[in-house]
């Protein structure tokens, strides 16, 4: 059996390595090799462009920041560029490999991004579509919401990214779930990216380095998610000063603190935020709680990251987050009297968060070969509980009633990888690996205590069925250029997911292709099978920490997905790219709660309350991004359709999917009027959420056919999502002054959110109005938002 | 008001909360058909005006002066009038039969359309062999369980039931009958078959209600079903009827929806249901079933 899993995993992979590695001609030829580091604070450079100045072969640094380039005997003109970065040229006769430790010059002056006049690979050069990179400068200078910069907020104002619902971080790509993005945080997956119901995400943007969205065309070396790749990398920390960056906002403050633990060896980066309104509202909460007690909510982040070079060879890398939310609430009440004793305890808790941990081990075998070791651990946990204790009687016989209700849900994850780059020519790239990971599900169990004088103690949990599965996988990924017009990015990926002794296997073509039409204009094209073994359970768009991860199991299916995409790419000088895409999209086995089922229920398992569909998406996106200059920025425009079908929600009929949005736009703006000031601003705009609203009432028949005015009004729905809530759209800006002092420099950040009051629809609700009539009430969460933050960096 | 706190702080903190009244395309009223009909029964049809979402009136207006019109098989048979003691249309001519296609076509000078539907009784399928086994087993927490038995012969065909389990008492009632739902534990999967919307009689969960399940399982087959009742509750019962309906397909959609929209709409989290409408521009349920049972005397 053991076999045969083997022999179906990875037969495609070996044939798939034998034609390429058979068709690569070998000539006399030498190899440039070596690492591409930030000058001033040894930080690695992801992307940077290193090329023959005279032929135009080349290549670029991978995520690590090493390259490769293999080129015939000949004098050569290096050339390594990186966008922001003074270029490095150096004139070589390449008759014996070489290895080199480059090192750019910043020439970037704070949160400014000059024009290079180097070539970079622009958008209609890559093989790769559907994709986007945002340095972190770029993110950290947009408007602030309440201070805070959200890295996923970002992302939601790029075209074929919808938001949800108002002021929420989660990601709807393509006609996508949130559940269906492969968040990776330096590698490692972060299954909950909220906090505070998803008005901020975890992710930190002083601890971030880069950050990469791909939603269609995907890349053989992802896998594991229907809808889209988020890949977020943390600083790597300064191997040369220390530095710190830190800024106070009105809901919370954060630091990062960085610098050699072995000065040009070893770097470190920690990076902290909490939130502290519990502590400004403690002495007002007080004086509500005379007893004791009291309720507060407070979120937190830690990130931290080691690296250490050992050698020229090898590095090692550790880095892990923690993060946590915490409601609480304590209400203490006491009425003695004499020896007449009565006191009463009641707690609630909610808390939820994440916790990672990677350690990644590269190694340079060769000048060509390169590889990655990765072992990490991410596991989420919700926990909510509710326990009362009351003491009464008349002393010294004081009875004893505890009731304590818990429910829990989680999911852990172990897992390794390793992953090799390997680069036999100019413009001809490799990758392939391997990995697993073993994943511990406990989606929803209720714990019940209860303890009473007299009567013996009850202790049981109910639904605590716990599932472990194993995911493998491998990859193999050739980016190839044929000719001078043809790019082509090939590979495939396959998996399997063991679970109660079940096997699933699948195997997934992927293929993205450019044409060159003229110089500066390409066509591309892709096709990408994808599929998922986790599913996530959600009753509401809103990211509740309730959302519960479930496996695919022996009744419920791995969900798969095919997406073709087709579209053409422009770049004008000075660095503005245009990029028109259309796509088309289906999901299998996508799953749902079923018609009036939710994580509360308590009948039968998670299992009996889904119900398994398809999905399709299909729409165009517009995307215009000036990269750099002074005035930086971007339009994105999508116009998409959505679909969801189940065979039990809506009669089996297909409807529109809660986000599915006729018209989305975004513009954002980021403009450096001198070295004082700088200006951002971003508008939304987006076509009204879909819900479903009832349009009529009338009366019930009782189950024996009774007639009587008291049976149950019944509301008409026309269909599932049939209402449209009016448009979203909202004008957000920001204004940063710079100031520079010998200890360091500092900022000051005025950022207006909602800046001409919209009152976007958040939900509806259907009740009372002030005079008493029935009515339909619309509820807006946020009207216009001033906050201010003070940054600084020294 | 200190719990409130613990709900509304995480709000608090992030939300200005503004509403605004939105007006809504008032949906026109529609004739609302309610209907149940059964082999040599009365025609009993509810027939109202639907209300606006925005319309607070306590009742909804009967249309007592709509021509209610009854066909058997695409012809006319009779039309029905207004009995203002019951508050409903009545006939007891015309009993309806099982097999035969029934439609009903409602009219009335205010409402725009003509409202109709049509639908059939299922043929009558029989309780078999309904039998008592006393005190077949001891739960852990000490109550005694006796086992009722009853079979049935499934048509072939897609068919679909609805059962409940009803005691009789002369004495419980304080002298007079008394007749109440008997609570039983079954596991028996064909209770949940069809049932997509919702779970029951799995495991220990005690049904104490109607319940509506299709013939999925047991397709053309006999089926012998088996219940547990607690001893305790056949105290000072007289008799117990299984009783089940076959019934149609709409009957079967319509009641689920109706439970589960009824049951879920205080619960936020839950999706709204959309309750099956088999009127055709208008509102309710016009479904037929076919009534057996079996009596056991205690």
């Amino acid at each position: 059996m053991k076999q045969i899993l083997t022999m179906k995993v990875f037969q495609p992979a070996f044939l798939f390595l034998f034609l390429f590695i058979s068709s690569l001609s070998q000539a006399q030829r030498f190899t440039i090799s070596g690492y591409i580091e930030d000058e001033s604070s040894g930080e690695k450079l992801i992307g940077a462009n290193v090329y023959d100045a005279k032929t135009l072969n080349g290549t670029a640094s991978n995520t690590y920041g090493f390259f490769s380039l293999t080129l015939p005997e000949d004098s050569v003109e290096l050339v390594i560029s990186y966008i922001g970065y003074q270029p490095y040229r150096q004139k070589i006769f390449l008759n014996k490999n070489i290895a080199l430790h480059i090192r750019l010059n910043a020439v970037i002056e704070l949160n400014e991004i000059v024009v290079s006049g180097n070539k970079t690979e622009t958008i209609d050069e890559k093989s790769q579509m559907s994709a986007v990179k945002l340095p972190a400068a770029q993110i950290k200078s947009l408007p602030a919401f309440m201070g805070e910069v959200d890295v996923l907020k970002v992302i939601q104002l790029l075209p074929g990214v919808q938001s949800g619902n108002e002021g929420s971080s989660g990601l709807y790509v393509r006609g996508g779930s949130p559940d269906q993005n492969l968040i990776l945080l330096d590698g490692v997956p972060v299954y909950n990216v909220n906090h505070l119901f998803g008005f901020f995400s975890v992710f930190n943007a002083d601890a971030i380095n880069n950050v990469e969205l791909i939603k269609g065309g995907f890349p053989a070396r992802y896998g594991g998610r229907l809808s889209s790749v988020l890949s977020i990398n943390m600083k790597e920390g300064n191997k040369k000063t220390y530095h710190g960056t830190g800024s106070v906002g009105i809901i919370a403050s954060k630091l990062t603190l960085e610098g050699p633990l072995i000065t040009d060896k070893a770097s470190f980066v920690i990076s902290g935020r909490r939130t502290y309104i519990d502590l400004l509202a403690k002495p007002f909460i007080a004086k509500q709680f005379p007893d004791g007690g009291g309720v507060g909510y407070y979120f937190y982040d830690l990130n931290g990251k080691i690296n250490y070079e050992l050698n020229e060879k090898d590095h090692v890398y550790l880095s892990a987050y923690n993060g946590i939310d915490k409601f609480y609430f304590k209400d203490v009440y006491r009425d003695n009297q004499g020896s007449n004793i009565y006191e009463s305890n009641t707690a609630a808790r909610l808390a939820w968060g994440n916790l990672t941990g990677v350690m990644r081990w590269n190694h340079q075998f060769t000048q060509k070969l390169f590889s990655n070791a990765t072992v990490n651990y991410s596991k989420y946990q919700f926990d909510v509980s509710v326990s009362d204790e009351t003491l009464q009687g008349i002393l010294p016989a004081i009875d004893t009633f505890s009731a304590n209700l818990r429910y829990f849900s989680g999911i852990r994850d172990w897992s390794g990888k390793l992953d090799f780059d390997y680069i036999p020519a100019p413009n001809h790239f490799i990758k392939f690996g391997i990995g697993s990971i073993w994943h511990t599900f406990t989606p929803g169990a209720i714990q019940f205590k209860l303890s009473n004088t007299g009567t013996p103690p009850l202790d049981t949990t109910l639904s605590n069925n716990k599932t472990v599965a194993t995911e493998l996988d491998y990859y193999l990924e050739d980016d190839m250029k044929i000719g001078n017009r043809i790019k082509m990015n090939a590979g495939i990926h396959g998996s399997a997911f063991l679970v109660d002794g079940q096997n699933y296997f699948s195997v997934q073509p992927r293929l993205s292709l450019r044409f060159m039409i003229i110089p500066g204009l390409s066509a591309k094209a892709s096709y990408a099978q994808m599929a998922q073994y986790i599913h996530l359970l959600t009753n509401s768009g809103v990211g509740l920490p309730t959302d519960l991860w479930v496996p695919t199991t022996k009744r419920i299916k791995p969900e798969n997905s095919w997406q073709i995409a087709a579209g053409l790419a422009k770049s004008f000088d000075p660095d503005i790219e245009i990029s028109l895409e259309g796509y088309y999209k289906v999901m299998n086995n996508i799953i749902e709660y079923k018609e009036g089922s939710s994580f509360v229920d308590l009948n039968g398992t998670w299992e009996d309350r889904v119900t398994a569909g398809k999905g399709w998406a299909y729409g165009s996106e517009l995307f215009i991004q000036k990269k750099s200059g002074k005035t930086t920025g971007w339009i994105g425009y999508t116009l998409s359709w959505t679909y969801r079908q189940f065979a039990d929600i809506n009669f089996g009929k297909a409807f529109p999917y809660k986000y599915d949005r006729r018209h989305d736009v975004s513009v954002a703006v980021m403009h450096k009027l001198n070295k004082s000031w700088d200006f951002s601003a971003t508008w939304v705009y987006g076509t009204g959420n879909a819900i479903s609203l009832p349009l009529a009432q009338y009366p019930s028949i009782s189950p024996w056919g009774g007639i009587s005015p008291w049976t149950p009004e019944l509301y008409y729905y026309k269909e599932r999502n049939g209402y449209r809530m009016a448009s979203y759209h909202r004008f957000d800006f920001g204004v940063t002054y710079h100031r520079e002092t010998p200890w360091g420099q500092h900022s000051l950040n005025l950022s207006v959110y909602n800046a001409y009051n919209r009152k976007n629809p958040f939900f509806i609700y259907y009740g009372w109005d002030d005079k008493g009539n029935r009515a339909f009430t619309q509820v807006s969460l946020f009207p216009l938002l001033p906050s201010l933050s003070y940054n600084f960096n020294f | 008001m200190k719990k409130l706190l613990f709900i509304i702080f995480p709000l608090f903190l992030v939300a200005c909360e503004l509403t605004v009244v939105i007006d809504l395309p008032e949906q026109e009223p529609k004739a609302v058909i309610n209907a149940f009909f059964a082999p040599d029964s009365a025609w009993r049809v509810e027939v109202v005006k639907s209300r606006a979402m925005y319309d607070t009136a306590y009742q909804f207006s009967p249309l007592s002066n709509a021509t209610v019109r009854i066909l058997k098989n695409g012809q006319f048979e009779q039309q029905l009038s207004f009995d203002s003691n019951r508050g409903y249309f009545y006939s007891n001519q015309h009993k309806p039969t099982a097999g035969d296609a029934y439609s009903i076509e409602v009219s009335d000078l205010s409402i725009k359309d003509t409202a109709s539907a049509i639908d059939t009784i299922p043929a009558y399928v029989a309780v078999n062999n309904f039998v008592i086994n006393k005190n077949i087993s001891i739960t852990p927490e000490g109550d005694t369980l006796s086992e009722l038995k009853f079979d049935i012969d499934d048509p072939g065909g897609p068919n679909y039931y609805s059962i409940n389990l009803l005691a009789y008492s002369s004495s419980q009632g304080g002298g007079n009958p008394f007749v109440w739902n008997l609570c039983y534990q079954s596991n028996d999967p064909v209770l949940n078959s069809g049932n997509n919307w919702i779970q029951v009689g799995i495991g220990d969960n005690s049904i104490c209600e109607r319940i509506y399940f299709s013939d999925d399982l047991i397709d053309g087959n006999n089926h012998q079903f088996s219940f547990k009742v607690n001893a305790f509750d056949l105290y000072d019962v007289d008799a117990i009827f299984i009783v089940l309906s076959s019934i149609s397909k709409s009957y079967f959609n319509y009641s689920l929806t109706r439970d589960l929209q009824i049951n879920t709409g205080s619960n936020p989290f839950a999706e709204p249901v959309i309750v099956y409408n088999n009127v055709s521009k208008g509102f309710g349920i016009f479904a037929g079933y076919n009534i057996a049972y079996a009596m056991l005397n205690l």
